[in-house]
């Protein structure tokens, strides 16, 4: 078990702004935070903007944590929350287009994925399709959840993946 | 399929690779993939992508990530995070284990589902004593007041009571009288059949409403033990489904670790998952509830049960399709207790099925069931209805619509149409229709929900006795009664603003020959704001063949002074946060104030993570957009401190701009209740009318916006 009575005394003492018990925090679940939110930002700078801002805020932020999930779950979806949040921010700046359809295929598709070209097009897809590619395919996530933290329910979660995959699929192919 | 190259679609290979197809397009898909290799290789690529995805290397965080966090720290910075406690929700990640599952019951035991709201100490407080009380109990409750409800003196305590038969109702519970420290005093006593009981506090006038900010106040009856009832536990999970799911989940979690043996918890847990869950998930929920049906279900079989133990066993076998152990169940639950309404309900179906064909049969069945189970089934009076009418037994069809009309009033216009096709019971129907009407409008405050100020409620009563009078009408003109019936009409015509209602009583004046109600009606439809201006131009087009121009224009005239006095009468007037900071979407801070810029508004107050709410982004965009063409303002406001998750994609997204409530200090103030709740405030930005749905919020607000502008807005042509 990666949690034990440990925790909630830790939780206890972050709260009270015990800045040990918040670097102990992070020494357990910061490379979680950072691996989320640069999974879902595809920057370096944002993830480590969400890790700050995760960190910075979580004695307060703590004060809601009332134990009835998990605290690396609990940390997870404020993690994701955050960076989601940032996305948004970027978005009203850049007025991102997000519109992933694609044409149907005919070619055939490589099964063999290179890594380089796949960090590449990750970093190119539309936030709203990376978002729900990296939840669901990394993180774990299921469509229920997903759903519930960007809104669309489950099917507009599943919508989303299939077509993450259709362009993937398609961008991998060009790169080959 | 792909019609053109006769393959799969990529995202029906997509679905197939995550296992979501059902079985015949899956079978499909498969037979496809056997003899296709461009299909088989677009699933592998798809597997290894995720594959591949989960193996690229991910960063590490910088070195002094820690340094910059804690001096910011120590700076004085503070980070508002999008926090949230979800119930965990999936198999693997977060199930409540025996240890934990023995946690939770104990938390429960002691204190958290007793009371208590999460409320500031300067919020508003509700407190029972004893905090676990027995049913039949005598409890005090004490009542610390907060802004909204701090100048009154008496104030009024009302429960919605959930009762262990699994009814309930919502009445006033008792008075609360200040007491020499300031706080509010009440004793009750609690009914003995309660299980579980919410509460809310409001003015004399039932107006103003201290709802806990949604939450309301709770009580579960506990045994002699200080455990809370089963009853208690499964009606929390009743009342809270629709209105926070998670916390459902949470209790009949809790139900199922507390009363481990409960046939009942177990399938009431189930139905709460298939809601929530699907795919694999929901198919691995599915395998241990067999097992544990088997189980439960097995020691059921060994000795006597209760009725409801083995009416949940033919209920959780059949949502888990297990057809063999259900029969059994329904054989027994049937033989042991012929009237518990699941055996009712079963007993209906086999009447329907073996006497199929021989209507006097089946209806002296239902008769003879309906009387030997207290008449108490709904499912049973619609099928005996259905069944009359069709056999054209009139005696029997207006019986089983008089006990249709008993289990709910609210069905007697629907009963009341249908009995009319039989001609011989045209004033039998008049007089059930006058009798549910005289009813309905001497009721003092029956039906009133618990959130519901009392004019909310009276205008909702108003609507549904104008629907009742429509009705009647119908059937007094069938009598022949042709002045009774254009009484009714009139009065269902002006007691309230329902265009569905005068579209009915239009035809009806026609049928009488009453042309002058007949233009009157299509005046009112014509001013009604939810009317497009083509419609308008037809109606007036109609009326012209009655009278002049100068008649119409002065009758839409009078039809609209009419619309504002009734909507109006229902107007209050109440103070909000005016100065409460509101985030823009420039990171800037304002105040209510400067957005409202003394003009008639509508506020719409979206909880950013409410699926329900977000439901309605499409209606209440196109009510804002309704609105801005009329001139009246519309501010979107957002409880929390996060953008709106949904933005980011695109669909549904929240009209813009969007403020937010950053300190929920608005929340507080509205009490949101409605998803969302709309407001609309006039030039002084007091609260004129809390809507509860986009159409009426459009009426209410072009009311309001007559009241302070003489000349017609929406001029009928």
């Amino acid at each position: 078990m990666m949690e034990c009575n440990g925790i909630s005394g830790l939780v206890q003492r972050t709260r009270r702004g015990d800045a040990d018990a918040l670097e102990e925090l992070y020494a357990r679940y910061g490379r979680m935070v950072y691996r989320i939110a640069y999974g879902l930002t595809q920057s370096e700078a944002d993830a480590e903007d969400v890790l700050q801002d995760v960190f910075a805020g979580l004695p307060e932020a703590l004060r809601s944590f009332e134990g009835r999930s998990r605290l690396r779950d609990w940390l997870k979806t404020v993690a994701t929350r955050r960076s989601l949040m940032l996305l948004r921010q970027k978005r009203l700046r850049r007025e991102v287009m997000l519109d992933g359809s694609g044409a149907e295929p005919t070619e055939r598709a490589e099964p063999v994925i290179d890594r380089i070209a796949l960090q590449r097009a990750l970093a190119e897809l539309p936030d709203a399709l990376r978002v729900v590619f990296i939840l669901k395919e990394v993180e774990g996530y299921s469509h229920e959840e997903i759903g519930r933290l960007i809104g669309t329910g489950a099917g507009g979660s599943a919508s989303r993946l299939h077509r993450a995959r259709n362009m993937l699929r398609d961008r991998l192919k060009g790169s080959a | 399929m792909n019609r053109i190259f006769g393959h799969p679609t990529f995202v029906a290979l997509s679905r197939y690779a995550d296992g979501e197809l059902d079985s015949r397009r899956r079978a499909r898909v498969a037979s496809h993939l056997v003899r296709c290799a461009r299909c088989r290789e677009t699933v592998d690529f798809i597997h290894a992508l995720g594959e591949a995805a989960r193996s690229l290397p991910a960063p590490e965080p910088p070195a002094d990530a820690v340094e910059r966090f804690l001096a910011r720290r120590a700076s004085g910075e503070r980070v508002i995070l999008p926090t949230a406690d979800p119930v965990p929700l999936e198999t693997g990640r977060g199930r409540i284990g025996p240890l934990v599952a023995a946690t939770v019951a104990a938390l429960i035991a002691a204190a958290v589902l007793v009371t208590v709201p999460r409320l500031d100490a300067e919020r508003s407080r509700l407190e029972f004593s004893p905090r676990r009380p027995e049913a039949g109990g005598r409890v005090t409750v004490t009542y610390t007041s907060g802004a909204l409800l701090g100048g009154e003196d008496v104030l009024v305590l009302r429960a919605r009571y959930r009762y262990r038969g699994g009814t309930q109702e919502t009445l006033e519970v008792g008075r609360l009288a200040r007491d020499p420290r300031g706080d509010f005093r009440a004793e009750i006593t609690l009914p003995d059949s309660l299980a579980y009981a919410t509460f809310a506090v409001e003015d004399t006038t039932g107006e103003k409403i201290d709802l806990n900010h949604r939450r309301l106040w709770e009580v579960l009856v506990h045994d002699r033990r200080g455990r809370p009832l089963f009853e208690a536990l499964r009606e929390r999970t009743n009342d809270l489904v629709g209105r926070d799911w998670e916390l459902a989940y949470e209790t009949v979690q809790a139900m199922t670790d507390l009363y481990p043996n409960r046939v009942e918890g177990w399938y009431t847990r189930y139905w709460l998952e298939s809601s929530i869950f699907s795919g694999a998930t929901l198919d691995s929920l599915r395998d241990e509830h067999r097992e544990r049906l088997a189980e439960l279900a097995g020691r059921l079989d060994d000795g006597p049960a209760p009725a409801s133990e083995i009416a949940a066993v033919v209920l959780f076998a059949s949502a888990l399709g297990d057809a063999e152990r259900g029969r059994a169940a329904i054989e027994r639950l049937i033989s042991e207790a012929p009237t518990h309404p699941v055996a009712v309900q079963l007993r209906t179906s086999e009447y329907t099925r073996e006497l199929e064909g021989d209507d006097a049969a089946l209806l002296e069945a239902y008769e003879r069931l309906w009387t030997e189970s207290g008449g108490r089934s709904r499912e049973l009076a619609w099928v005996a209805f259905r069944t009359a009418r069709s056999s054209n037994d009139s005696p029997a069809a207006l019986r089983w619509g008089e006990r249709l009309v008993q289990l709910d009033t609210r069905e007697t216009p629907t009963i009341g149409e249908a009995l009319l096709r039989m001609p011989v019971l045209t004033a039998e129907v008049g007089r059930l229709i006058t009798e549910t009407l005289a009813a309905l409008e001497a009721g003092a405050s029956e039906g009133r929900k618990l959130h519901e100020p009392h004019s909310r409620w009276k205008f909702r009563v108003s609507r549904e006795a104008s629907r009742h009078r429509v009705a009647l009408a119908r059937a007094l003109l069938a009598e022949g009664d042709r002045d009774a019936a254009l009484e009714a009409l009139q009065l269902a015509t002006t007691q309230s603003w329902d265009p569905e209602v005068f579209r009915s009583a239009a035809a009806l004046f026609t049928e009488i020959g009453d042309a002058e109600s007949m233009v009157r009606a299509l005046a009112r439809l014509a001013v009604d704001p939810a009317t497009t201006p083509a419609e308008a131009e037809s109606l007036a087009e109609s009326a012209s063949r009655k009278v002049s121009l100068d008649q119409w224009r002065a009758l839409t005239g009078q039809a609209e002074a009419e619309y504002r006095s009734l909507m109006l009468r229902r107007a209050v007037s109440r103070r909000i946060g005016m100065d409460t900071p509101l985030r823009g979407p420039d990171g800037s801070r304002r105040p209510l104030r400067d957005l409202i810029d003394d003009e008639i508004t509508l506020v719409s107050y979206w909880s950013c993570f409410c699926g329900p709410a977000l439901s309605r982004v499409d209606d209440v965009r196109q009510l804002n957009e309704t609105l801005e063409m009329l001139g009246i303002r519309t501010v979107v406001i957002a409880n929390g401190s996060l953008p709106v998750p949904p933005s980011i994609d695109g669909a549904p997204e929240l009209p813009e701009p969007i403020y937010m409530d950053e300190s929920g200090e608005l929340g507080l103030d509205v009490q949101p209740w409605d998803v969302p709740q709309l407001f609309i405030l006039d030039r002084n930005g007091r609260v004129r009318f809390e809507p509860d749905d986009p159409e009426l919020a459009l009426r209410q607000a072009y009311a309001l916006l007559l009241e302070q502008q003489p000349e017609p807005v929406l001029a009928a042509p």
